[in-house]
C-alpha cells in the first residue's frame, strides 16, 4: 500500500539559513540573523537529535505564542497602526523557537495539535507539519519590511523562492520545459508588477484629487469635527489625557491650547495650512517657537498618543519647548504645533512667557460666515446690537449675551423643521455646550467684521493627589473661539463658567479605580517608551546562555539520541538483499522514518505488485531470512526476486 | 450548540470548495507559494511601507505560469477497482485501484484521489443535525463551518486520502493499494477518480477524472458482548424439514410418500425408486430447533443521530457477538412497516444480518403495537427475545408485557443519553438493562444475565 501524498518539501541545504541572512541584511538584524542562521545550521547537522515528545513540541508552540503576543503588545504600542510592519519585521524572532525545535527533534516535522489548541485534546500525532518552508517565507517578508535595495531584495527573493521549487521539482518534466514555464511566470511577475504600479499611481491621482474636492475629510491637526447637531446626551471620557507637572506655582486654570480653525463647513471646522518645521536649537533638545521673555514659567506636559504626528498641547504664551523623545517640531501658520515621536508617553517642558507668542494675522478665511448661517448669525448680531461697536466691546458683548441668555447642556433634544443645529442654538433651545458656543461666538465675531477663528485644547483645573500633577481629561477637553484685538489674537471663551462643575458633579464611582489602571498604563507606557530602546539589543545577549541550557540539558537528556552512534550502526550495517528496494525509493523521495518498520515502510512507498512480484512476500521472505535462517530460503533468491521486481515492467 | 446565521452558512460551500480546490490541485510547493501570495499581498497593501507588493507578484506570477501550464491534460488512462464486499465503520479497509497507460509515454509523478459521492446538506438538516460534533470549542461551535465539514464527510462516508501513483510505464498496469475509513454504516458510493499531473514547476497539478462507478457497504460498528446464553427451548417449526436439517433437529423417520415437487433431492428413497420406478421420499416427524428474536425499535427522531446509531450498535453488537450455532435470530425492525428477516445456519450469515442493519433508517417517532400483534402471533415459535429500545413508553411497556405475557423470556436494552442511569439496571420483573450511549462498550460489556 502507498502511502498519502506527504507535505514535506525537500529544501535545499541552507535554505533556511540563506532566507534568515537576507532578512538580517534587509532588517537591520544581521547579527541577530547570523546568529540564528548558525544555530539552525548547527542543530540540523548536529550529531544529536532530540527524541521530542508531542508536549515538547506544545512547549515551543506555547513559547512562540508568548513571544508574538509580547511583541505584539509592544510593537503595537510603540508605533500605534504601523506596528504591523514593525511586528512583521520582527516575526523571525517569535517563530524561531518553533523551527529550532522542529530542527533539533528526531521527527523533524511538528504534530499539528502543536498549532491547534483544539486538536490537542486529540492528540493525534499521525498529522504533522514541515514548518520550515514557512518559516523561510516569514523571513522573505520581514526582509520585504525592512529597508532593502528593491532590485537586490527581489533578485534574493526569488532566488529563494526558485531553490525551494527548484528541489521539489517534478522529475517527468525536461529541464527546458521547467525553464520555460519559469520564465512565463518571471515575464508575468514583471506585467504584474507592472500593472500594480500603474494602478497605485492612478488610485492615489484620484484620491489626492478627491480630497482636494472634500477638504473636511482630511485628518487632524487640519480637522476638527464638532458635536454640533448630535441628538441626545454627549457622553465624555473620564479617561486622563493630559498630565501637568508645574515647575512653579501655577495659576487655575490653566488653557492648554492645541489648535486652531478658520473654516466652518458641514458641522467641522478645518484649515488649509500646511506645518513647517522649526529648526532645533543645536546640541540642545530645544525648539523656539518665539522670541523668550523675562520671567518665565515652565511646566511639563505628558500625555499618551497613538500617532507619531500629534499635536503639542501648550499654555497660552509657549515660547520653548524641551524634549529628547520629540523628533521634530513642526508649526502652522495659525498656532497649532505638531511634534514627531515614537507613540505612546510623550513628555516635554514647555517655557511660556506672560503674554501670547505673535502669530501670523488674520485672512480672508477668518472673516468668512458660511452662507447657511448669515441670516441666523446676522439676525443675532442684530438683536446684540453689535453695529458700531469696538472690537473689544463686541467681544465682551457676545460673552454676556451667552452668559445671560443661554445655558451649559450636553443633552441636545430632537425638533422638526429645517432649521441648521447652530441656528436651533441661537435661536430655539439657547442650551448647548462648548462647541456651540465657540462656533457662534467665531460667527458672530465675523459678522460684527472682526476676524475670528475657532481653537480647542484642554482646561486644566484638577489636581490628582495619586501623580502628584495636575491633570485634563477627556472630558476636559474644550473649544473656544479667538478674535483679533489690537493687534493680536485674544482668546473669548463664550461658554458659560459653570460647565466645569457641571462635567464635574456627573463623575462615575469608577473614576479613582479607572485612575488606577489609567496611571498604571502610563507609567509602563513611560518606562517602554524611555527604557526599550537601550535595552533593545541586550536580548541577543540572552542567545549564548540559552543555547548553553539548551546544550547541557539535551547533553544530559534521556531522550537525546546520539545520530552518530546510530549512523555508525547504519554504515555498519550488512548489507541486505532489500538494499536496491530501500535505494529505487529514496530516489522517489521516500525515507524509512525513525523507528519505522520495513514491512510498514515499504507498505506506505512501495509499489504493492510489479512484474508479478508482491512487495510484502519479498518483505516476508527478507524477514524469515532475517529472523529465522534456519527456514528461511537462500539470500541469492530473495535478491534475484529483487532484481526482477525491480526490472522496467512491460506492457499487459 | 449555537447555529451560525445562514448568510454565513451559504459561504460554506465556496469555502469547501476553495479548500479542496487548493489541496487537489495544488502541490505541497503550491500551497506554500499561494500563502506567499496571500500573505505578501496583506502586507503589501501599503505599497510604501514594504516590498512584500514584489514578493506577491513574484508568487502571482509564477501560479500564474503554473495554472496555464496545467489547464489542460488528456491521457489515455483507463482505472478499475478491487473492492471488498463489506466494510465497517471506523475500521479502515484496503482495495485495489488497477490502472493501465494506453499511451506512449511513461507517466510519472501521478496523484490518484478518489471522488466520492457528496449528498447536498440542506440548511434545515444542518440545523436538524445539531446534535453531532459536541466536542468543538466555542470559536469553532459559533462559526459552524467545522461542523458543516464533518457533517458533509460523514455523508460522503468515508476518509480517502489522495496517493502517489508509482511510475507507469507505457501500455503498462499498476495496482495501487488504497485505504479508505467508514465514517458511518451504509452504502458508500464512488463516482470515479481524479489522476492528478505536477506542471513543470511542481505548483499545480492538472486533472483527469476518470468515471468508474463503485460501492461498498459499511457494516454497523460493534462493540464486545459478552457469551449470552439464550434459551434453549425447541419448538415446532414451521420452517420444515429443511430448516430442521441445516439448524435444528428433526425426529426420527415416519414413512414414505410419492415425491412432490419441491422435495429435496437427498430425502428420495433410491430403493422404492428402483422397485417401483417413480420417485419416493422419505418424511420424518416433526422439526424442532432454537429460534431468538431481536427487536431493533427504529422509531427514534432522525435528528438525533447519536441515539439512533447507537441502537443500531447495540443490536448489531448482539446479532454479531457468540450466540448457539443451531439457532435462528429473527432481525424485527419495529418502524414505519415492521420489517423481519431471518439468520442462522442455512439462512443467511452473521455478515448477512449486519449488512441489513447498515441500511437501516431512523423511522421518526411512533409505536411499536405492530410488533406486539406479531409477537402475538408468534409467541409459540420463539424461545426468547432481545429487544432494544430507544426510550420506554407506554407502547413499549406494551411490548414487554406482551412477551413476558406469551411465556417468552425477553430483556430489554434501553438505550438512552441519560449519563446517570446505572447499567445494568433491573427493574419490572423483567430483565431490562441501560445502555449509555457515551458508555456503549463498557455497559455492553457488563451485560451478563440475559435470558
Amino acid at each position: 500500500m502507498t502511502t498519502a501524498v506527504t507535505a514535506r518539501i525537500p529544501l535545499p541545504p541552507g535554505w533556511l539559513a540563506a532566507a534568515l541572512l537576507l532578512w538580517g541584511a534587509c532588517a537591520d538584524a544581521l547579527p541577530s540573523a547570523v546568529v540564528m542562521a548558525l544555530l539552525l545550521e548547527a542543530v540540523t547537522f548536529a550529531p544529536v537529535k532530540w527524541n521530542t515528545a508531542i508536549r515538547d513540541f506544545h512547549r515551543a508552540t506555547d513559547l512562540t505564542s508568548v513571544l508574538f503576543a509580547i511583541v505584539t503588545v509592544v510593537q503595537f504600542q510603540r508605533h500605534g497602526v504601523h506596528g504591523i510592519y514593525e511586528l512583521l519585521r520582527a516575526s523571525p524572532y517569535c517563530f524561531f523557537p518553533l523551527v529550532l525545535t522542529q530542527r533539533a527533534s528526531t521527527a523533524q516535522t511538528l504534530p499539528l495539535s502543536a498549532l491547534f489548541y483544539s486538536l490537542r485534546r486529540r492528540a493525534d500525532e499521525a498529522r504533522r507539519i514541515d514548518v520550515a518552508p514557512a518559516y523561510g517565507i516569514v523571513c522573505l517578508l520581514a526582509a520585504s519590511a525592512g529597508d532593502p535595495h528593491p532590485r537586490a531584495f527581489v533578485a534574493a527573493g526569488a532566488a529563494l523562492v526558485v531553490g525551494m521549487l527548484w528541489s521539489a521539482r517534478p522529475a517527468r518534466w525536461r529541464p527546458w520545459q521547467q525553464f520555460a514555464t519559469l520564465a512565463l511566470g518571471a515575464l508575468l511577475a514583471l506585467g504584474l508588477g507592472l500593472g500594480l504600479n500603474a494602478a497605485r499611481h492612478g488610485f492615489e491621482t484620484a484620491f489626492m484629487y478627491w480630497m482636494s474636492q472634500h477638504p473636511w475629510l482630511s485628518s487632524a491637526p487640519n480637522r476638527a469635527v464638532t458635536a454640533i447637531g448630535h441628538i441626545g446626551r454627549l457622553k465624555l471620557s473620564d479617561r486622563i489625557h493630559v498630565r501637568v507637572t508645574p515647575r512653579q506655582a501655577m495659576r487655575l486654570p490653566l488653557i492648554l491650547h492645541e489648535a486652531s480653525y478658520d473654516t466652518f463647513k458641514y458641522g467641522s471646522w478645518s484649515v488649509q495650512e500646511s506645518f513647517a518645521a522649526i529648526d532645533q536649537e543645536r546640541d540642545r533638545d530645544r525648539w523656539y517657537l518665539g522670541p523668550p521673555t523675562a520671567s518665565p514659567r515652565r511646566l511639563d506636559i505628558a500625555f499618551l498618543h497613538r500617532h507619531e504626528l500629534t499635536l503639542l498641547p501648550l499654555p497660552a504664551g509657549s515660547f520653548a519647548i524641551d524634549s529628547s523623545e520629540i523628533a521634530e517640531i513642526q508649526r502652522n501658520r495659525v498656532g497649532a504645533v505638531m511634534g514627531e515621536a515614537p507613540p505612546g508617553a510623550l513628555h516635554y517642558t514647555v517655557h511660556a512667557g506672560t503674554s501670547p507668542a505673535s502669530a501670523a494675522p488674520p485672512r480672508a478665511a477668518d472673516r468668512v460666515v458660511p452662507e447657511a448661517y448669515q441670516a441666523v448669525v446676522a439676525r443675532t448680531v442684530a438683536s446684540i446690537g453689535l453695529a458700531g461697536a469696538t472690537p473689544g466691546e463686541a467681544a465682551a458683548r457676545i460673552k454676556a449675551y451667552f452668559l445671560d441668555n443661554f445655558t451649559y447642556s450636553l443633552v441636545q433634544r430632537a425638533s422638526r423643521g429645517r432649521r441648521t443645529p447652530l441656528a436651533r442654538f441661537l435661536e430655539v433651545t439657547r442650551r448647548g455646550h462648548c462647541e456651540h458656543f465657540a462656533t457662534a461666538a467665531a460667527l458672530l465675531l465675523r459678522e460684527a467684521g472682526i476676524p475670528a477663528r475657532y481653537a480647542v485644547g484642554y482646561v486644566v483645573e484638577e489636581y490628582s493627589a495619586l501623580e502628584d500633577a495636575y491633570v485634563a481629561r477627556a472630558r476636559h477637553a474644550h473649544a473656544w473661539a479667538e478674535a483679533w484685538i489690537d493687534g493680536r489674537w485674544v482668546m473669548l471663551d463664550a461658554t458659560p463658567s459653570v460647565w466645569f462643575g457641571l462635567e464635574e458633579a456627573r463623575v462615575s464611582r469608577w473614576q479613582s479605580i479607572q485612575d488606577v489602571f489609567g496611571w498604571l498604563w502610563y507609567r509602563y507606557q513611560r518606562l517602554a517608551s524611555a527604557d526599550f530602546e537601550a535595552s533593545g539589543n541586550w536580548l541577543l545577549w540572552l542567545v549564548p546562555p540559552l543555547a548553553l541550557v539548551l546544550w547541557l540539558r539535551l547533553r544530559r537528556s534521556p531522550t537525546a539520541v546520539r545520530a552518530t552512534r546510530r549512523r555508525r550502526l547504519a554504515s555498519a550495517r550488512v548489507p541486505t538483499p532489500l538494499d536496491p528496494l530501500l535505494d529505487e525509493c529514496a530516489a522517489r523521495g521516500f525515507e524509512p522514518r525513525p523507528g519505522e518498520t520495513l514491512a510498514r515502510f515499504f507498505a506506505r512507498a512501495g509499489q504493492a505488485e510489479r512484474n508479478g512480484i508482491r512487495l510484502s512476500a519479498l518483505v516476508a521472505h527478507y524477514y524469515r531470512l532475517r529472523f529465522a535462517p534456519a527456514a528461511a530460503d537462500d539470500a541469492a533468491g530473495l535478491e534475484a526476486r529483487v532484481r526482477r521486481y525491480l526490472a522496467p515492467e512491460t506492457g499487459p | 450548540m449555537r447555529l451560525p446565521p445562514r448568510t454565513l452558512y451559504r459561504l460554506f460551500p465556496f469555502v469547501a470548495r476553495a479548500s479542496r480546490w487548493s489541496e487537489r490541485r495544488l502541490t505541497p510547493s503550491g500551497r506554500v507559494v499561494l500563502g506567499l501570495l496571500v500573505a505578501a499581498a496583506l502586507f503589501g497593501i501599503d505599497m510604501r511601507q514594504t516590498l512584500a507588493w514584489q514578493v506577491a507578484t513574484l508568487g502571482g506570477g509564477l501560479l500564474l505560469a503554473s495554472l496555464l501550464a496545467s489547464l489542460r491534460w488528456r491521457a489515455p488512462i483507463s482505472v478499475r477497482r478491487v473492492m471488498p464486499r463489506y466494510a465497517c465503520e471506523g475500521q479502515p479497509f484496503t482495495y485495489f485501484v488497477e490502472i493501465t497507460n494506453h499511451g506512449t509515454r511513461t507517466e510519472r509523478d501521478l496523484v490518484l484521489a478518489e471522488q466520492l459521492h457528496q449528498p447536498d446538506l440542506s440548511w434545515h438538516d444542518f440545523r436538524a443535525r445539531r446534535g453531532r460534533a459536541r466536542h468543538l470549542n466555542v470559536v469553532d461551535g459559533a462559526i459552524g463551518f467545522p461542523r458543516w465539514v464533518e457533517l458533509r464527510m460523514r455523508d460522503r462516508g468515508a476518509v480517502v486520502t489522495p496517493l502517489p501513483v508509482p511510475a507507469l510505464a507505457a501500455g503498462a498496469s499498476v495496482r495501487v493499494a488504497v485505504a479508505a475509513t467508514p465514517l458511518r454504516r451504509g452504502w458508500i458510493d464512488f463516482e470515479g477518480v481524479e489522476l492528478l499531473r505536477p506542471d513543470p514547476l511542481g505548483i499545480c497539478r492538472a486533472r483527469l477524472r476518470v468515471a468508474v462507478p463503485d460501492r461498498v457497504l459499511a457494516l454497523p460498528r460493534r462493540h464486545a458482548v459478552p457469551a449470552l446464553h439464550l434459551a434453549a427451548r425447541r419448538h415446532y417449526q414451521r420452517g420444515g424439514v429443511s430448516l430442521a436439517l441445516a439448524v435444528g433437529d428433526s425426529q426420527e423417520f415416519a414413512a414414505l410418500r410419492d415425491y412432490r415437487h419441491g422435495d429435496p433431492r437427498r430425502h428420495i428413497h433410491w430403493r422404492s425408486f428402483a422397485k417401483t420406478g417413480k420417485l419416493i421420499v422419505k418424511e420424518y416427524q416433526d422439526e424442532y430447533f432454537d429460534r431468538h428474536a431481536l427487536i431493533i425499535d427504529t422509531h427514534v427522531d432522525p435528528a438525533d443521530e447519536t441515539l439512533f446509531e447507537a441502537v443500531i450498535r447495540v443490536a448489531a453488537s448482539l446479532a454479531g457477538g457468540p450466540r448457539p450455532r443451531d439457532s435462528i435470530l429473527d432481525l424485527i425492525f419495529a418502524g414505519r412497516e415492521v420489517v423481519e428477516l431471518s439468520a442462522g445456519r442455512g439462512l443467511a450469515d452473521t455478515g448477512r444480518a449486519l449488512a441489513w442493519l447498515a441500511e437501516a433508517r431512523a423511522a421518526g417517532a411512533g409505536d411499536v403495537d405492530p410488533v406486539t400483534d406479531l409477537i402475538g402471533a408468534r409467541a409459540g415459535g420463539l424461545a426468547s427475545a432481545l429487544v432494544v429500545l430507544g426510550g420506554l413508553d407506554a407502547s413499549r411497556e406494551a411490548l414487554l408485557d406482551s412477551l413476558a405475557t406469551h411465556g417468552v423470556r425477553a430483556a430489554a436494552l434501553i438505550v438512552s443519553h441519560d449519563e446517570t442511569a446505572q447499567p445494568p439496571h433491573l427493574g419490572g420483573g423483567q430483565q431490562r438493562f441501560t445502555v449509555r450511549v457515551a458508555h456503549l462498550e463498557s455497559d455492553l460489556a457488563a451485560l451478563a444475565v440475559l435470558p
